[in-house]
């Protein structure tokens, strides 16, 4: 929930508000505060702060056993994908209307793509959600499309007629939307899942 | 200043619009290697890849920008002599916060993936919210005046953007993000055949207006000096209002809400000594049409792929520029 509504979050009494650094005002921290209400922020921009994050939460919930769990199975998964997109260039499309959304390079699906082994087109520009032209697409012409997005959605039929149009010599695979768009453990297996249909 | 250092000014604008539109864009293909692409063989791949990116992106942008830009002005100079107003633009009378909100209703409906169904949609909800003004303004004695049409469209322009909002906040972030871009000016590219259908739409309103240019001249000094010498200043009035929507309407359908060109351009025109609207219509469309190419070119590579609405960059280079002219023009007002 992005900027979620402080009545309801009273109302539900929490021992503590977990919340993403992306989209949520800086007043909600000091909104908390004053309620009383402990508030830990997560920001995951690469591999390195999402297992830190992993940790640092463990800590703040203390459960050391499950979150040493946890973070042996994501490393697993990490090590896993090492190497599956080897010498792949890949663009990836955050579905939508408008322009060609895509993750910038400081982002955890980047660098996710970098430890796969493959190079991920977006790494362009400041920004965490670069746009590019059609005039960018021709000149780059993506031979490898990640479509974030439920290929049976209205959504993702546009975009696969899109991408028949823009680069007809593209092949274009779906991924979970939900789980790439929202950074965390569940980012790195659906890009495995991603990896193991190429 | 003279005629003909006006003529060199203007030539010497468009030539630096276009050298800026065709010259920037999202990939660094300098201007000449496009126009050796042009002229070199068919069969080269290179000069293949730098004709299609002027010829297919980078030329339709320009010409979409020039249009839009000189559409604007030209609305705003109109409404400044009709309202009589000089803060007057095309954004005053609730028809860009109309068409806006068509394009963000349009895009929740599903319209999105049709250009023409979603910039049709805006256009009309667009033109409904004009005619709600002069609904609204309309007194059974007296009929219309300027005053009451711009408080008219001060109060549309409110209603809609209220329920803009409410649209808005049901949008997911990135929806959210395209929608705001959408809103404060994006060009995309369109095909020859879409940019030809939009000017044949605002060719008539245009023609129109110009063919109007003396009678706003003698309306611009009020309507009992108008009536005076026989025109009927309430039919020319709700005529030019919806001559400089549809011209409004269409621009904003086709690029989104663009700010302070028809507010920039005529003023800045008339600061070259030209005040007849038989001159000032052609040239702030020229003005206006320049403005809006270098704002859309600087738009690109400010901050590039950050897809920075060109409306921002209007707003940034128009208001010192105003700014500057109002401060410029001191002296005559107190003349005056």
């Amino acid at each position: 929930m992005i900027n979620p509504d402080l009545e309801t979050v009273l109302r539900l009494r929490p021992d503590l508000v977990i919340a993403s650094y992306e989209g949520n005002s800086p007043g909600l921290a000091q909104s908390l505060a004053k309620l009383g209400i402990p508030l830990y922020v997560l920001r995951i921009n690469s591999v390195a702060s999402l297992t830190n994050s992993l940790a640092r939460l463990a800590g703040v919930l203390s459960c050391g056993n499950q979150a040493r769990l946890a973070l042996r199975g994501l490393t697993r998964q990490l090590q896993s994908l090492e190497g599956t997109l080897a010498g792949r260039s890949l663009l990836v499309h955050i579905s939508g209307e408008g322009p060609v959304f895509t993750f910038g390079k400081n982002t955890l699906v980047a660098d996710l793509i970098r430890l796969a082994g493959g190079h991920n087109q977006g790494d362009l520009g400041t920004g965490n959600f670069p746009t590019l032209d059609r005039e960018w697409l021709y000149r780059h012409r993506p031979t490898l499309v990640l479509v974030v997005e439920d290929p049976a959605s209205v959504n993702g039929r546009q975009a696969l007629a899109f991408w028949r149009q823009q680069a007809p010599e593209a092949r274009v695979v779906f991924g979970d939307r939900d789980a790439l768009s929202r950074p965390g453990p569940r980012t790195v297996s659906a890009l495995i899942r991603v990896a193991d249909r190429l | 200043m003279k005629r003909r250092g006006k003529v060199v000014l203007l030539t010497f604008a468009c030539l630096l619009s276009l050298v800026f539109g065709l010259g920037w864009g999202s990939t660094a293909t300098p201007l000449p290697d496009l126009v050796r692409g042009l002229f070199q063989d068919g069969q080269d791949q290179a000069a293949r890849a730098a004709r299609d990116i002027l010829v297919r992106f980078r030329l339709p942008r320009v010409v979409q920008a020039f249009l839009c830009g000189g559409l604007l002005a030209v609305a705003g100079a109109a409404l400044q002599a009709v309202l009589r107003n000089p803060l007057a633009e095309p954004f005053v009378l609730g028809v860009s916060s109309g068409s806006a909100l068509g394009l963000v209703l349009g895009g929740l409906l599903g319209l999105g993936a049709s250009f023409w169904a979603r910039s049709g949609f805006a256009f009309v909800i667009g033109m409904a919210a004009v005619g709600a003004v002069l609904l609204g303004a309309w007194r059974a004695r007296s009929g219309l005046d300027a005053t009451t049409v711009v408080l008219a469209g001060v109060i549309v322009n409110a209603f809609a953007s209220s329920a803009l909002m409410v649209l808005q906040s049901l949008l997911g972030p990135l929806a959210f993000k395209n929608s705001v871009s959408l809103l404060m000016g994006r060009f995309t590219v369109l095909g020859w055949q879409e940019l030809g259908m939009v000017a044949l739409t605002a060719l008539v309103p245009f023609t129109w207006l110009l063919s109007r240019a003396p009678e706003h001249d003698i309306l611009s000094l009020g309507p009992e000096q108008a009536r005076s010498l026989g025109i009927r200043p309430l039919s020319l009035l709700v005529l030019t209002v919806v001559a400089a929507s549809v011209l409004t309407a269409v621009t904003v359908a086709l690029c989104g809400v663009i700010g302070f060109v028809g507010l920039v351009a005529p003023h800045a025109v008339r600061r070259l000594g030209i005040y007849r609207q038989r001159a000032l219509l052609p040239v702030s469309f020229v003005a206006g049409g320049c403005f809006l190419t270098i704002a859309d070119a600087l738009a690109r590579v400010l901050v590039p792929h950050s897809g920075l609405p060109v409306g921002v960059v209007t707003a940034l280079l128009g208001s010192p520029f105003f700014l500057l002219i109002l401060w410029r023009s001191r002296g005559t007002h107190a003349a005056h």
